[in-house]
């Protein structure tokens, strides 16, 4: 008995809750501690991304580049959770996210949380309107400081009937589109600003 | 009612024969059992082929001791009319430190675990185990994680390469 691997024996279902625990970085490296358990982490429900560049550094385009192979490998069609937290400490990290294509990917996996929280300095112009018309979202915490907000943060339709949390930073926005918030969230019990 | 409910005895029998007789309140947190016990209510002998003593014993043992916490939080808040909330807090605590007392077992056991409270369905006694299983994960390299649960690495050179250069960043250091 002793020395026996009794862990890759468990049903996939049970491995992929247990990664579900884990960043997808730490999952994503389990694929590599045998054939059991090399395309796992393909279906872990959750998709829970860290990046804090320090002074050695970790290269910002092998971070774009494993979260889109992380979002186009996919082996299931449900998506419960997308947490993407980016905590820039060097000035050299001003780079362009191309957060437009993941949440176009996320979106279409039906998620029912989206949290994504960038640090200042981030080039990103617009939150893709398609967020404001995943249905399935129960839950979205959007924090990506741009002082062009209360200007492009303007979604033609607002679609969100499981809608109960609502996180988007400190942003300034139009009379319009708070109007739009308030009409298409009628499950609303959270709103933060 | 609810009295001759909670009196009831049930005996859950092990794969390798040895009964256990246990309150029916007890067996219940199972939910594969109550499912058993709504379908049939007569039933007072439940064989469980595919959990051995051992851990059936340990099973049993998370279960009393949920159901005794939940019925010590019951008796309070009947007693005083509402729970203080202080005591609650420090029962949760207590609780929550005897789960983790209770999960110090070898890896071998923790897996029997999972698969009868996955098989048993005890809801929280399968997360527990799960979460115990993903901290013995977190934080380790591949090579530290194959030794603690003895998983032999069967990739050749190649296709860990071909892994390690298809997901570079996730094999960076620093998390």
């Amino acid at each position: 008995m002793a020395g026996a691997d009794r862990i890759s024996e468990l049903h996939d279902s049970i491995l992929t809750r247990i990664l579900s625990y884990l960043t997808t970085k730490e999952a994503v490296r389990t694929g590599i501690l045998s054939k059991r358990w090399r395309n796992l982490w393909a279906s872990v429900p959750v998709l829970d991304i860290h990046f804090a560049p320090c002074e050695n550094g970790e290269c910002p385009e092998k971070f774009v580049k494993f979260i889109d192979i992380v979002l186009t490998s996919r082996q299931v069609q449900l998506l419960d959770r997308f947490r993407l937290v980016h905590k820039k400490k060097s000035l050299f990290a001003y780079y362009n996210l191309p957060l437009k294509r993941w949440i176009y990917h996320v979106a279409q996996q039906c998620p029912r949380v989206l949290s994504i929280f960038l640090q200042r300095l981030f080039y990103c112009k617009e939150i893709p309107d398609l967020i404001f018309t995943c249905l399935s979202l129960e839950e979205i915490e959007f924090q990506v400081p741009n002082y062009e907000w209360h200007r492009t943060l303007n979604p033609t339709l607002v679609t969100l009937p499981h809608l109960r949390k609502l996180n988007l930073g400190h942003v300034r926005m139009k009379v319009d589109f708070m109007d739009k918030l308030l009409l298409g969230c009628p499950s609303l019990e959270e709103l933060e600003l | 009612m609810a009295r001759s409910s909670t009196e009831n005895m049930i005996t859950l029998m092990s794969s390798d024969g040895e009964e256990f007789m246990v309150t029916e309140k007890v067996a219940r947190e199972c939910t594969t059992i109550r499912n058993m016990l709504e379908d049939d209510c007569v039933i007072t002998n439940i064989p469980l082929p595919n959990v051995t003593s051992d851990i059936l014993s340990m099973v049993i043992e998370y279960c009393m001791e949920h159901v005794a916490a939940a019925e010590k939080a019951a008796a309070e808040t009947a007693e005083k009319g509402s729970s203080s909330a202080p005591a609650a807090a420090k029962a949760n605590k207590d609780l929550e430190e005897w789960d983790k007392a209770f999960m110090n077992v070898d890896v071998y056991t923790l897996c029997d675990l999972i698969l009868a409270a996955n098989y048993l369905n005890v809801s929280g006694l399968l997360d527990l185990t799960i979460q115990t299983a993903a901290n013995l994960i977190k934080g380790k390299s591949p090579e530290q994680i194959r030794k603690t649960f003895h998983i032999q690495n069967d990739l050749s050179l190649e296709e860990e390469e071909k892994i390690r250069s298809q997901t570079p960043w996730a094999f960076e250091k620093s998390e």
